[in-house]
């Protein structure tokens, strides 16, 4: 072998300074800017419209006290109001503020939704990872108990439970939600987490001396972020239709105020048939708009986890818009 | 079904393929990057061309540009590529579909990405056959069994699924199916580069072999250089979406004369003959958005130094077109004088 | 080869290393038809050289850096890193110890690291883990790590994510990642068979340094010869799994002695025909040479050795 020069760490001068680096912007342009998910979340129409509808209801309940003058739960005028500059939603046929029940409806009915997803996708989560790096007998346990859980049907399970159930509030509903929507997400996270485990850079840090829980939770899960974050969605939405269809039949408390249960005195006093559409329809459309934001926050995630979906070009954006035909590019 | 037909031997039959300037650009919303900047490249019937150059040079693209298989935002800006003479780019659908095939045809890099692991290789070879002509299922897995054997594996393997076959015999499947409608052109994309040295040395005697007794020419796009000098007849050198160098293969090794082209040669470690310690390029290829004025590789050659003003002065800010140096043998390159 | 183990400091003597895998059989009730992925390979590596195993795809040569790194468990045959058998090791203390000793370094640049983490974050882990250096020291010695694989300026780089990085910039910082230990023997998998050719070089005579500067022992497994007649003091062919020669780099290129070393050495792509060796063998795999049982390794000449059959003599 020849010898060494003198002292050249490398062949000539150092390897590409980090300015010439591809994307690298001048520090004179620097100021404060989204994180790339928010940027891109924020520019997909779809998630954005999900992010500001969502981030509107939420600030309205938060403010319930301030935007509803009147308690939900007090009879504040003369019933069978139509919407009016007094009332915008209306009164009910016993004298309630409808929007003020929309109003702090939102609440409960945002935060069981939140609560049941946030259960449901830490036990789902953990566990799923868990079998994946574990493999083995704990791998073999947790998909039984996975399998058990995923054949029960949730809505039955739930009504079953509530008939048994003496206490009704929102933290039972909370639980029995969690429990049973947990297991479909696991069994995706466990098949994601799979196919990561034997990529390098997990072995790589393996063989750095990295403990097994510093792995899992340092390493593997930060790449699983997106599928979490859109399962976490999943459920949310899910759990806000099971409780409003629990609280709709009857099984809620229906003395506390959420969407579902004024849904529930809507039909349960006949307001239908008496032609006071504002009883139902504005709760109605508070669940369905709920419900339709979180779905479309999530079209935003999935451009997050395959960038393959990403990007409209300008070419093609410019194309569609002069109404022509789109380029031939396709593979034969 | 036609038999196979043999084409004229090389050194006749002219042209068939001609790239005039091409330009293909990547466009997204913020800006354009101009992978492929203005080659021209001619390839004779029966011609073996290497297009050498390391990722990012644009020799994919090329390939790709070639056989009209280009997914947005890349798209062809300028430039004409001529097969037999007739441009390519305006052909209609319909035509695409027989000029895709049956004049040329690629071969990839992973023949894993080509085939469909679910089929049975006879089936993917029918499945081609009727994209392309009228032709019934048991005539086609004839000629399927035909191609087989033509490329050296046994006729029943027509049965097989791509995992039962090994790397290499599965690379000679992919290489059997860009042969099977007789094309005048096969474009072989790192076609060896996931093989090992042995099979890899096998396969290439295979398609040297074939190409004699079928008379096709093969564009072969590859960052291995010696691949290219062994088995190319001749060798264009690519770097940063430009041609830097075109010679035939023998007068390459011998005389190369662009600074990237003479450091390409000597990033192989000898396998014989004296050790000595050896140098990488230094730097790395530039970022196509915004390439370096004048030479693009000025940045990293040695022969561009600030003292030779006048010649620097060039090299920053003029690009280089390709000159004929010899018979055959064209530079761009400031340093270089065409010939007299 | 020397039966006993040397117990200088770095040395890792491999004795009979073996390792065989069940091959699922099709049928629902198990049973499985064992493969031997590596059969009793023995070698040492010293501080300061360079061993490659050179071989083609299925050799089994990445198994053995595995089971080197400890991902993998041996079936077989003994690992002596400084004297001690470190596949009987169970204890997380001994593991860690060996860890801070012996790292790896992977093929794929692009696989190797955590594309949601730093570059900060893979070199500051191992520091962290094995208490390199205080931690009001951790974020200087990253930059230096960073300065010595030549990726200034350090700060700079740190603070990127992989995916800004090209190839050979990514292969630097799992280096670096493997320094951060200070570690006395590198195992590095095929680290430049994904990185452009102009680069290659830059990554093997950073390789070279390290030997020479820090002492450290290299194991270099690869399929391209010709690099590991450019980095390595001792080579190791291997095919199906077993060695079927070794010795010094130089001895085993000039005088190939076994059937699949010179067609080996005759399949490399070279301009000049003239400069290849014996003609290229066929495709039969009788005509390889001796290998699987029945055959053994016979040290033909100092230090060299090859794989003959049994009841023969000579492997040619």
């Amino acid at each position: 072998m020849a010898a060494a020069e003198p002292e050249a760490h490398l062949d000539g001068p150092p390897a590409v300074l980090a300015a010439d680096m591809p994307g690298e912007r001048p520090a004179s342009r620097r100021r404060l800017r989204l994180p790339g998910w928010a940027r891109l979340l924020l520019r997909n129409p779809k998630s954005c419209f999900g992010i500001v509808a969502l981030a509107a209801m939420v600030l309205v309940a938060l403010l319930a006290p301030v935007i509803a003058q009147n308690s939900p739960s007090d009879i504040v005028g003369l019933p069978g109001q139509p919407p009016n500059r007094d009332f915008w939603f209306g009164t009910t046929d016993q004298g309630y503020d409808v929007f003020a029940q929309v109003v702090w409806g939102a609440r409960t009915s945002l935060a069981v939704g939140a609560a049941a997803a946030l259960m449901s996708t830490v036990i789902a989560a953990t566990l799923g990872m868990l079998a994946a790096f574990s493999g083995g007998w704990i791998d073999d346990t947790i998909n039984l108990v996975t399998n058990v859980f995923l054949v029960i049907p949730a809505l039955p399970l739930l009504i079953v439970v509530y008939s048994f159930v003496p206490q009704r509030g929102p933290i039972v509903m909370v639980l029995i939600l969690g429990l049973t929507t947990w297991a479909v997400e696991a069994r995706i996270l466990r098949g994601q987490a799979l196919s990561l485990r034997n990529r390098d850079f997990i072995q790589a840090a393996k063989v750095s001396g990295e403990s097994t829980w510093r792995i899992v939770f340092g390493e593997l899960m930060p790449n699983m972020v997106s599928r979490i974050a859109a399962g976490f969605l999943l459920v949310f939405y899910l759990s806000i239709i099971f409780a409003a269809g629990l609280e709709f039949l009857g099984f809620g408390d229906v003395n506390k105020t959420t969407w579902g249960t004024t849904l529930y005195w809507a039909q349960n006093n006949s307001t239908v048939l008496q032609g006071e559409w504002w009883h139902f329809v504005f709760p109605g459309v508070a669940l369905a708009l709920a419900v339709a934001a979180l779905v479309f926050i999530n079209y935003g995630i999935d451009e997050l986890a395959n960038p393959r979906l990403r990007r409209r070009t300008r070419s093609s954006l410019r194309r569609r818009l002069l109404g022509l035909p789109p380029r031939e590019s396709v593979t034969s | 079904m036609s038999p196979v037909r043999h084409h004229a031997p090389p050194g006749r039959g002219g042209t068939v393929l001609e790239l005039v300037d091409l330009v293909v650009e990547y466009v997204e919303p913020t800006r354009r990057v101009r992978a492929v900047d203005g080659v021209s490249l001619r390839i004779g019937a029966g011609e073996i061309v290497g297009l050498a150059g390391e990722s990012g040079c644009g020799k994919t693209t090329t390939g790709n540009a070639i056989l009209q298989i280009l997914r947005p935002p890349a798209e062809i800006t300028g430039g004409r590529i001529l097969f037999r003479g007739a441009d390519v780019a305006t052909r209609s659908r319909h035509e695409l579909r027989k000029y895709r095939w049956r004049s040329v045809s690629m071969v990839f890099q992973s023949a894993m990405n080509a085939l469909n692991p679910v089929m049975r290789v006879g089936d993917q070879f029918v499945d081609m056959m009727q994209a392309h002509e009228r032709v019934r299922r048991a005539d086609a897995l004839r000629r399927a069994g035909d191609l087989l054997e033509l490329v050296g594996i046994d006729r029943g393997r027509v049965r097989s699924y791509p995992h039962e076959l090994s790397g290499g015999m599965r690379q000679r499947v992919i290489i059997a199916m860009a042969l099977a409608l007789d094309p005048e052109l096969v474009i072989m994309d790192e076609p060896t580069t996931a093989l090992d040295v042995v099979v890899q040395r096998d396969i290439l005697v295979e398609v040297q072999r074939l190409q004699k007794e079928l008379g096709f020419a093969v564009l072969f796009i590859t960052h291995d250089l010696s691949l290219l000098l062994e088995f190319a007849h001749r060798i264009a050198i690519m770097y940063a979406g430009e041609i830097v160098e075109t010679a035939p293969s023998g007068v390459l090794f011998e005389r190369p004369r662009h600074p990237y082209t003479v450091a390409l040669m000597r990033s192989f470690p000898p396998l014989h003959g004296p050790l000595v310690r050896m140098s990488a390029i230094p730097g790395s290829p530039p970022d196509l958005g915004a390439p370096p004025a004048g030479c693009r590789f000025h940045p990293r050659c040695p022969h561009c130094r600030p003292e030779e003003s006048a010649l620097y002065a060039r090299q920053v800010s003029e690009r280089p077109a390709l000159r004929a140096v010899a018979d055959e043998h064209r530079v761009a390159c400031h340093l270089v004088e065409g010939r007299t | 080869m020397s039966a006993q183990a040397v117990h200088t400091e770095g040395t890792m003597d491999v004795v009979g290393l073996s390792k065989s895998f069940t091959l699922r059989a099709a049928g629902l009730l198990g049973g499985g038809t064992p493969f031997r992925a590596v059969d009793d390979v023995s070698f040492t590596l010293r501080p300061g050289t360079v061993t490659a195993l050179v071989g083609e795809s299925g050799s089994g040569k990445s198994t053995v850096a595995r089971m080197l790194a400890r991902l993998h468990e041996p079936t077989s045959g003994a690992v002596l890193f400084e004297g001690t058998n470190v596949v009987e090791h169970t204890r997380r203390r001994d593991v860690r110890r060996y860890r801070s000793r012996v790292q790896m370094i992977f093929q794929d640049p692009f696989d190797s690291l955590n594309p949601v983490r730093t570059i900060g974050h893979h070199l500051e882990r191992p520091l962290r883990i094995h208490d390199v250096v205080p931690r009001e020291d951790v974020e200087a010695r990253i930059h230096d790590l960073l300065r010595t694989v030549g990726l200034v300026p350090a700060d700079r780089y740190a603070a990127k994510y992989p995916h800004e990085l090209s190839g050979g910039q990514r292969q630097r910082v799992a280096i670096a990642r493997a320094l951060a230990v200070e570690p006395s023997v590198i195992l590095a998998d095929e680290p430049i068979s994904m990185l452009d050719v102009s680069i290659r070089i830059g990554i093997l005579n950073l390789i070279l340094e390290l030997k020479e500067r820090r002492r450290i022992g290299f194991l270099y497994i690869t399929h391209d010869i010709a690099s590991a007649r450019y980095v390595a003091d001792e080579l190791l062919v291997m095919y199906a799994g077993q060695v079927v020669e070794q010795g010094p780099t130089d001895a085993v290129l000039v005088e190939p002695l076994h059937p699949y070393t010179k067609l080996l050495l005759s399949a490399v792509p070279h301009p000049d025909a003239a400069q290849r060796g014996a003609p290229v063998a066929s495709r039969d795999t009788r005509d390889r040479g001796p290998f699987g049982p029945g055959t053994h390794l016979v040290e033909v000449r100092p230090g060299h050795l090859v794989r003959v059959h049994d009841e023969a003599g000579t492997a040619s």
